[in-house]
């Protein structure tokens, strides 16, 4: 869809949305805001870090956020904990859009795990921007327990992300030129080799999805939703250039 | 060593904020500002010779220089950033000095850019 087409589409199909952006540039914030410029029903509120996000989710009403991870003092992914276990009374299904750099490729598992709704590459792009946003919402995703998120581990300290996050040893997790083998086929049980795009909504994920330095980005065993299907679209880009094997329920 | 081209790319700028010089300077300024304060933050990181601090506003040169389409800036700065994140990176590694050049060369371009003539080159 062009990017006129998606600002027409907000404009028409959604009532007034106010978006919490929070970065902590405030060039940055104006650059992303000037992108919405022309589409009349977006409300924008700044937020400086994830502290003051959380603060401004706690007095106003907010439809969205985009929220970038790597921010002092309080990071994004701390910000997005606490909005998946209802901290503080929090909206938990909040719907999120994750902006992500190459370099926090650590970071992203994690905030895969605390379904972040939507994942955007930087530098982002208008069309991009606009999209996520009308996805994010327009379709409700299922959460887990507040439990649950509670025991996502984050990163200890964004900065050292690539020390102190689990780094899978690349020739084990990431090999480009050597296909990963076939597993877990047995009767009933259909296994293929396919590239991300080719994924299918049940597909069970036969091996982790690394990121391109080897970090862990979604677990062996995973069941791929339509979120996830997302999120991995959104994050195509970032992934290890190897197939991805799943266990693919038989068509009925 | 990266060619040290410190022009921005007018095209994806434009694509980001539109085609109104005066949105397009003030952007540029915000830019300018935004990479002025970093830079001096990046120097105060090399002298107490904090290489965390060096990572971290390295990476935020990056972002902001990506965004505004300064492109080689945002590379140098990208760089920087991924050797720090790879290694225990040495506040006086060249990669450093690498960057504050790129900055002054890129915020010198914007001091002396006429936005119309730039603008109108698109055409």
């Amino acid at each position: 869809m062009s990017m006129d087409a998606l600002r027409k589409a907000i404009s028409e199909n959604m009532g007034a949305v106010n978006v919490l952006l929070v970065d902590d540039q405030s060039f940055v914030r104006k650059i992303v805001k000037s992108v919405f410029q022309d589409v009349d029903n977006i409300r924008f509120i700044d937020a400086a870090d994830g502290s003051e996000a959380l603060n401004t989710l706690q007095s106003l009403s907010v439809d969205a956020v985009f929220l970038d991870i790597n921010m002092r003092p309080t990071n994004g992914l701390e910000a997005l904990k606490a909005i998946r276990t209802g901290q503080d009374g929090l909206r938990q299904d909040m719907p999120v859009i994750m902006l992500t750099g190459v370099s926090d490729q650590a970071a992203v598992r994690a905030a895969v795990e605390l379904d972040s709704n939507a994942f955007i590459l930087k530098p982002a792009t208008p069309s991009t921007l606009l999209d996520r946003l009308t996805r994010v919402l327009s379709k409700r995703q299922p959460m887990k327990s507040a439990k649950e998120y509670a025991r996502v581990q984050l990163p200890t300290g964004l900065d050292e992300d690539a020390i102190v996050a689990p780094r899978l040893d690349p020739k084990s997790a990431s090999a480009p030129t050597e296909p990963a083998p076939i597993a877990g086929s047995t009767p009933g049980t259909v296994v293929v080799k396919v590239g991300i795009q080719m994924l299918r909504r049940n597909d069970r994920l036969v091996d982790d999805i690394t990121t391109k330095n080897g970090q862990l980005m979604v677990i062996a065993g995973t069941e791929v939703d339509d979120a996830m299907l997302d999120r991995l679209t959104d994050l195509k880009d970032m992934v290890a250039a190897k197939d991805i094997d799943v266990e693919r329920e038989p068509d009925r | 060593m990266m060619h040290q081209d410190p022009r921005i790319d007018f095209v994806w700028l434009t694509a980001m904020v539109g085609r109104n010089p005066d949105t397009v300077a003030e952007m540029l300024e915000e830019f300018a500002g935004s990479a002025s304060r970093d830079a001096a933050a990046l120097r105060a990181a090399r002298t107490a010779r904090n290489a965390d601090d060096i990572q971290y506003f390295a990476h935020r040169i990056k972002g902001a220089s990506k965004l505004i389409g300064a492109v080689v800036c945002g590379e140098i700065a990208e760089a920087l950033e991924e050797k720090a994140m790879r290694e225990d990176i040495l506040c006086d590694d060249p990669g450093v000095e690498h960057l504050l050049t790129a900055i002054d060369a890129t915020l010198g371009f914007i001091r002396e850019a006429n936005i119309e003539s730039e603008l109108k080159g698109l055409d």
